[in-house]
């Protein structure tokens, strides 16, 4: 099988972002994942890079010392750090089953809660202490000082899924905008406006070099509310946070899952909100060839290979397209290539490798 | 407008306060119960299921109708069962093992509802037995949903299940969910794919009219 690691690997932060931007041809092909679900890193680390793993409650700087041991050794120019919990939030509900992917051993899988989140009426929402909510940033604090030379941290932020998935759950949400607008309007607000604290916080530290804001507007077939809804309530927002990172110039990137393609939603996140990248291809819905084709020169593609080809192609297969995703969306630049979600625990760990190897042979 | 245009539009606009009312007034005016269910409650729900599907309707959208449906039929349903009228089949949904994701099955269980299935929702993270006793039971379709290429392959072995038993040929199987194509539908042996909400009620009521 293929070794991914690396022995001594030279990062280039600075590079990636110019390649992303547009403002460098490359001569390389970047790599670009959202995060790695823990069980991938583990494997990674414990048999490629010949580590013990340490989790997290052993040890809080050791954990994070090993991932970006793991995403140096990989030949990443960045880490994308763990994403912070909201402290003093009032739990929301979850769905735990056993986890069925391949590399889970036996572990649970947690679900979003579609219901109801924490929030179903005003008295709900009053009952809430906001003041004393505010987010976690010790991932970065501990990851930090282990950051490498030529390496930086990507900052993972989300807000409208926070919203439907804890604050009001998706069904509460779609009855709350015809039943209680109000409510749904002030939320909106509230969480914003936390966000933008939380935003100007990690944007001000050093070793964080851009964002990757994860917020899934859309599902197979469209968007979860309608497209109004989301200009009215959530781009805002997401102009906001933009904003606020281009001050302290750092790219702010995108991810969503769904289908955010019917209408002019995907032109307001490029024109609008001034996204610089945009992560989930879903074969289904776009391809990342079909998005370079139509959006390519505007935004740069992250990631980009499909999960469902990843888990179910032969290898002849899924190498011919990995290898034909990264000579079309490497014309012109703007593109990093990884998978198409987050480095999920179920995909074959050597199919995730194959793109890595694919990367690297790739001549301009 | 007539009463019957105006239950549809209150259906459509999803206004669960004031169908009840409305569908009182359409059986006082003597309008047959089986009239109103479909010409009104059900057009209204396949509008809606259309809307969705050219991407002018959304969850939220198809949330309230549906619930103004159920409004309507809290009235309704008495006058129904005098006159004998019955579901036009029995629809058993559920999520396969291991996946616990339901806003698209409950997205169908509204449009199949809304076409006049009686729906059996088995739930979430539903094991192939549960399905298989379903068939036993009498459901004339069975209905999976799957978020994850990890767990859709859950469907194979819950077709499996059912072969096994003796029973593939006492019901029709039909698949959705986010990974799920036509080709993995073909692959695994399931009668039939839709992509939406609005595309499953359609197959269920086009395989029970084939049937």
């Amino acid at each position: 099988m293929f070794n991914p690691i690396l022995e001594n690997p030279t990062p280039d932060f600075d590079q990636l972002m110019r390649i992303l931007k547009g403002e460098e041809m490359p001569r390389r092909v970047p790599l670009v994942d959202l995060r790695h679900h823990p069980d991938v890193m583990k494997i990674i680390v414990q048999d490629h890079m010949g580590q013990q793993w340490v989790e997290l409650c052993e040890s809080p700087d050791l954990y994070h010392k090993q991932i970006v041991q793991m995403y140096y050794h990989l030949g990443y120019d960045y880490v994308a750090s763990a994403k912070g919990v909201w402290l003093n939030l009032p739990k929301p509900k979850e769905r735990v089953t056993a986890d069925t992917a391949a590399l889970s051993k036996g572990k649970n899988r947690v679900w979003t809660e579609e219901g109801i989140g924490i929030i179903a009426t005003w008295e709900d929402f009053e009952k809430i202490p906001w003041d004393q909510i505010t987010a976690d940033i010790t991932p970065y604090e501990y990851t930090a000082p282990h950051v490498l030379p030529g390496m930086k941290i990507i900052a993972r932020t989300r807000y409208f899924a926070d919203i439907f998935e804890k604050l009001l759950g998706l069904e509460g949400l779609s009855y709350m905008l015809y039943d209680d607008p109000e409510l749904v309007e002030t939320v909106f607000q509230v969480w914003g406006e936390k966000m933008v604290d939380h935003m100007e916080t990690i944007m001000d530290m050093d070793a964080i070099g851009a964002v990757f804001h994860g917020d899934d507007m859309g599902h197979k077939t469209g968007t979860l509310i309608s497209p109004d809804d989301l200009k009215r309530l959530v781009i805002p927002w997401l102009k906001r946070f933009a904003e606020i990172a281009h001050a302290h110039g750092k790219p702010f990137f995108l991810h969503s899952d769904g289908n955010l393609y019917k209408g002019d939603l995907m032109d307001v996140l490029i024109d609008e909100v001034k996204i610089d990248g945009f992560h989930s291809f879903q074969d289904i819905i776009m391809s990342a060839v079909g998005f370079k084709a139509r959006f390519g020169t505007r935004v740069a593609i992250l990631g980009g290979i499909d999960i469902d080809n990843l888990v179910r192609m032969k290898p002849d297969d899924l190498r011919a397209y990995i290898r034909n995703t990264i000579e079309v969306c490497m014309q012109g630049g703007r593109f990093g290539v990884g998978c198409g979600n987050i480095v999920t625990n179920y995909i074959p760990i050597e199919n995730y490798f194959m793109i890595i190897d694919e990367a690297r042979r790739w001549q301009p | 407008m007539s009463t019957l245009q105006e239950v549809r539009t209150l259906v459509i606009g999803g206004k669960a306060k004031e169908i009840g009312p409305k569908v009182q007034q359409a059986l006082d005016e003597g309008n047959p119960p089986f009239t109103i269910l479909n010409n009104a409650l059900i057009d209204g729900m396949r509008e809606i299921g259309y809307r969705f599907e050219q991407g002018d309707a959304f969850v939220p959208e198809m949330m309230i109708a549906a619930r103004a449906m159920r409004q309507a039929l809290e009235v309704l349903r008495p006058h129904l069962a005098k006159q004998g009228v019955k579901p036009i089949a029995k629809l058993v949904i559920g999520t396969v093992e291991g996946d616990m994701h339901d806003i698209g099955k409950s997205l169908v269980i509204m449009m199949c509802e809304g076409e006049g299935f009686e729906v059996v929702d088995l739930g979430i993270d539903v094991p192939p037995e549960d399905f298989v006793e379903a068939v036993r039971d009498g459901a004339q379709i069975i209905a999976m949903s799957a978020l994850l290429t990890s767990t859709m392959m859950g469907m194979k072995t819950v077709i499996k299940a059912i072969s096994q038993a003796g029973l593939r040929n006492r019901v029709k199987v039909i698949v959705g969910g986010a990974p799920v194509t036509q080709e993995f539908a073909d692959e695994i042996g399931a009668d039939g794919y839709a992509e939406d909400a609005s595309g499953a009620a359609r197959l269920a009521r086009q395989l029970i009219d084939m049937a």
